[in-house]
C-alpha cells in the first residue's frame, strides 16, 4: 500500500471527525464562549433528537434500505403520548407516575409498531422501502392531524378540573425531555436527552459491531442474495432494522414532547431528511453495507454545530440551509472519492 | 478534495465578520419565519430602531419548527443575552422556552404573536381584532347589509382568531349577512387556499364576499375566482403585501386589505426593550393600530 492510499484510508476513517473539529474551531473564532461547557451541553441537547433518529436510520441504511417515515412517527408517537399523559381518565386511574410511564410506553410502542410495519412490507411484500415509508410517512402524519384535529396537545384549559394534575404530568415528562442532571462546572446541569442519546449510540454501536444481528445487517446490505444463500434470515433482519428505526422515532417523540410540554401534529415535520443527512455525513452509504453508530452521532453533531454557530452569529436561516446542503453534497462526494480510492488500491 | 470544505468554512467565516461581541446590549430575536414579507418588514423595523438606539441584534427564525425555535431561545440563554424577543411558532408550545429564560432572569418580549405561558415583559402586536372589525365593516358596507360570506380561517393562530372574532363582531349587526363556510387553510398557504376556494366555487351556493385571513389566503381565493371566471365576488385580505396592493390597484376581485404596520411593531418592540433595560416600567400589551387599504386609498397616495 502506497503512502498516498494510506493517507486516503486515514481520511476515509477520520475525515468527518477532523472536519467536525475544524468546523468547531472556526465556530469558536466567531462565537464567544463556543467551547464553554454551557454551550457544548446545549449543542448536545439540540442534537439529541436528530442524533437518535440518525442512529435508527443507520440501522436501516446499513441494510440498503431507507425510512422516510421517522419524522411523521415523531409526530404521531408524540401526540399519542401527550394524549395518554394528559388524559383525565388515565390520570384518575393510575396517577401522574403511572400516566408518565404509560406515555413513554405508548410512544415507544407506536414507533416500534410503525417501524415493524415498514419492515414487514419491505421484507415480506418486497416493496421498495422508499415507497413503503413514503406511504407510512403520509399516513402517520395524517393520523396525527386527525387525532388532534390539528391542535397541539399540551397544557389543558384553565378551567379543566384536573388542571393541576395535568400540569404535574407534563412536568414529569419534562423531567425526561428537558431535565438536567447536576454536574460540577455546569450551572444549569447536563441535559438528560443528551445522556439518553449518548447511551443509545453506545448501545447501537455494540449491536452493530459486536452481535450476530449486527453482522447480519451489514451482510444483508452488502449483498442480499449472498447473505440469503449463506443462511442469513434476511426478512427477520430487515424487520428488526426497521423496528429499531421506528423505536428510535418513539424515543425522539418522548424527548421532544417532554422538552416542549406540548405535542403538535406537525412536530417532526421533515426530520427524516435531517436524520438521513446526518447518517450520510457520518459515513453511511445509501447503497447499503456501510455505516456506524458513532458516525451517525458525528454527522448529527456536524449539523448541530453548524446550526448553533450560524444561529449565534445571527446568520439568516436561508444561508443555514444552503450551508447544510453544500455539506451533504461534500459528504457524498467524499464517500465516492474514498470508495474509488479503495477500489483503485485493490486493483493495484 | 478537502479544499471545497475549507472554502465553505471560510464562507461561513466571512458571513460572521463584523458581528463580533461588543459592549452594547445584546438582544436575541427569533422570528416565526423569514420567508414572509411581514416578518422581513418587522425585522427591518427592529434593525432600524436597534441601530439608532445602540443595541446589537441577533436575528434568527424558527421557520415553523417549534423545537428549532426552542433551541434558538436556549442558545440565547447560553449566550446570556440582555433580552430575548420571540415571535412564537406556536403560542402554547413556546411556554417551556420562555420559562427557561425566566429562570435565567433574561427578560422576554413577544412580537406579533403572543405566548400562552411563561412570564413576558411586554407583547407588541397589531390590534388584530380592530383590523378584523375594519374589514367586517367594509364588507357589510359593500354588500349593502346582505349576502353570503366565506372565511378562509387558520384557527391555530392566535392573531388570526382575533381577526376573525373582530370580523364576525362587525358582521353581527347585519342579520342578512351569513357566513356560509369557514374552511381551515393549513399554515395559511396560498395553494391550499385556492384549492378550498375552488371547491366552494364549484358548489351550488352563491358567494358574495371572501375574507382571507392573511394575504396568501386572499390571493389564493383571488386566483380561484379568476380561474373560475366568476364576477360579483369580492375578496378582502390581511397584511397588504406588495402583491396584494398591486391586485387591489389593478381593480381585481381583491377589493381591500387590512394593513398592519410591521415596521412600527418592530420599532416599538426595540423601544420597549430599551425602556425596560433603562429600568423603566412598560405596558404589558402594546397595540399598534391597523389601517385599511382600498383601490381609492391606493390611488390617493401613490407608493
Amino acid at each position: 500500500m502506497s503512502a498516498s492510499s494510506r493517507a486516503r484510508d486515514w481520511v476515509a476513517r477520520y475525515g468527518v471527525g477532523a472536519a467536525l473539529a475544524a468546523l468547531a474551531l472556526v465556530a469558536a473564532v466567531f462565537v464567544p464562549g463556543f467551547f464553554g461547557l454551557e454551550n457544548l451541553s446545549t449543542i448536545l441537547l439540540h442534537v439529541s433528537v436528530n442524533g437518535i433518529l440518525a442512529l435508527g436510520l443507520t440501522f436501516v441504511i446499513v441494510t440498503g434500505g431507507i425510512d422516510l417515515s421517522v419524522g411523521s412517527v415523531v409526530g404521531l408517537a408524540g401526540v399519542f403520548a401527550a394524549a395518554a399523559l394528559t388524559g383525565s381518565d388515565v390520570l384518575r386511574a393510575v396517577g401522574v407516575a403511572g400516566a408518565t410511564i404509560l406515555a413513554v410506553g405508548v410512544a415507544l410502542g407506536t414507533g416500534a409498531a410503525v417501524g415493524a410495519a415498514n419492515g414487514a412490507a419491505t421484507a415480506g411484500l418486497r416493496i421498495a422501502p422508499f415507497i413503503v415509508t413514503l406511504a407510512t410517512m403520509t399516513i402517520a402524519r395524517g393520523a396525527a392531524r386527525l387525532f388532534t384535529a390539528g391542535v397541539p396537545i399540551g397544557f389543558p384549559a384553565a378551567d379543566d378540573l384536573l388542571f393541576a394534575t395535568k400540569a404535574r404530568a407534563l412536568d414529569a415528562l419534562h423531567a425526561v425531555g428537558g431535565g438536567r442532571i447536576p454536574l460540577p462546572g455546569l450551572a444549569r446541569g447536563f441535559p438528560v436527552p443528551a445522556l439518553i442519546m449518548l447511551a443509545l449510540v453506545a448501545a447501537g454501536a455494540f449491536v452493530l459491531e459486536r452481535t450476530r444481528f449486527g453482522r447480519y445487517l451489514y451482510a444483508v446490505g452488502g449483498n442480499e442474495e449472498a447473505a440469503r444463500l449463506s443462511g442469513v434470515p434476511v426478512a427477520a433482519v430487515k424487520l428488526g432494522a426497521y423496528a429499531i428505526c421506528g423505536l428510535c422515532g418513539g424515543v425522539a417523540a418522548v424527548l421532544l414532547t417532554g422538552q416542549l410540554r406540548s405535542a403538535g401534529p406537525d412536530a417532526g415535520l421533515l426530520y427524516e431528511l435531517n436524520a438521513i443527512a446526518a447518517a450520510v455525513i457520518g459515513g453511511a452509504s445509501l447503497l447499503g453495507g456501510v455505516g456506524t453508530a458513532w458516525g451517525a452521532l458525528v454527522g448529527a453533531l456536524f449539523i448541530g454545530v453548524l446550526n448553533n454557530a450560524l444561529d449565534l452569529v445571527g446568520v439568516q436561516s436561508f444561508w443555514q440551509e444552503i450551508a447544510k446542503g453544500i455539506i451533504i453534497l461534500l459528504a457524498v462526494l467524499f464517500d465516492v472519492w474514498t470508495k474509488r480510492a479503495r477500489g483503485a488500491s485493490r486493483h493495484a | 478534495m478537502r479544499k471545497p470544505l475549507f472554502s465553505v468554512l471560510s464562507l461561513i467565516a466571512a458571513l460572521g465578520c463584523g458581528l463580533k461581541k461588543s459592549s452594547r446590549p445584546q438582544v436575541g430575536v427569533t422570528l416565526l419565519t423569514e420567508t414572509h414579507v411581514f416578518y422581513q418588514n418587522l425585522r427591518r423595523g427592529m434593525q432600524q430602531a436597534a441601530d439608532s438606539l445602540g443595541l446589537d441584534l441577533k436575528i434568527v427564525a424558527g421557520e415553523g419548527d417549534l423545537a428549532r425555535q426552542t433551541a434558538q431561545v436556549e442558545n440565547f440563554i447560553t449566550q446570556r443575552m440582555d433580552a430575548i424577543v420571540i415571535a412564537p411558532v406556536n403560542s402554547s408550545g413556546i411556554a417551556s422556552a420562555i420559562e427557561e429564560a425566566n429562570r435565567a432572569n433574561i427578560p422576554v418580549f413577544t412580537a406579533d404573536i403572543a405566548a400562552d405561558g411563561g412570564a413576558v415583559v411586554a407583547h407588541v402586536a397589531s390590534d388584530n381584532r380592530q383590523g378584523g372589525q375594519l374589514l367586517g365593516e367594509y364588507v357589510a358596507r359593500r354588500l349593502g347589509g346582505g349576502g353570503n360570506v366565506v372565511i378562509l380561517d387558520q384557527p391555530t393562530v392566535a392573531s388570526v382568531r382575533d381577526r376573525v372574532s373582530g370580523f364576525k363582531a362587525a358582521l353581527a349587526a347585519y342579520p342578512n349577512i351569513r357566513i356560509v363556510a369557514q374552511p381551515v387553510v393549513d399554515l395559511g398557504k396560498r395553494d391550499l387556499a385556492k384549492e378550498k376556494m375552488d371547491n366552494l366555487l364549484a358548489a351550488d351556493q352563491r358567494i358574495d364576499a371572501v375574507f382571507g385571513t392573511n394575504d396568501e389566503c386572499a390571493l389564493g381565493a383571488l386566483a380561484a375566482i379568476q380561474a373560475a371566471g366568476k364576477s360579483g365576488v369580492f375578496v378582502v385580505g390581511y397584511d397588504a403585501t406588495p402583491e396584494a396592493r398591486s391586485a387591489i390597484a389593478r381593480n381585481t376581485a381583491l377589493a381591500a386589505d387590512a394593513v398592519q404596520d410591521p415596521v412600527t411593531i418592530g420599532r416599538r418592540t426595540i423601544e420597549t426593550i430599551v425602556a425596560r433595560l433603562h429600568g423603566g416600567t412598560v405596558s404589558p400589551v402594546i397595540h399598534v393600530p391597523v389601517g385599511l387599504v382600498t383601490h381609492d386609498s391606493l390611488s390617493a397616495t401613490p407608493p
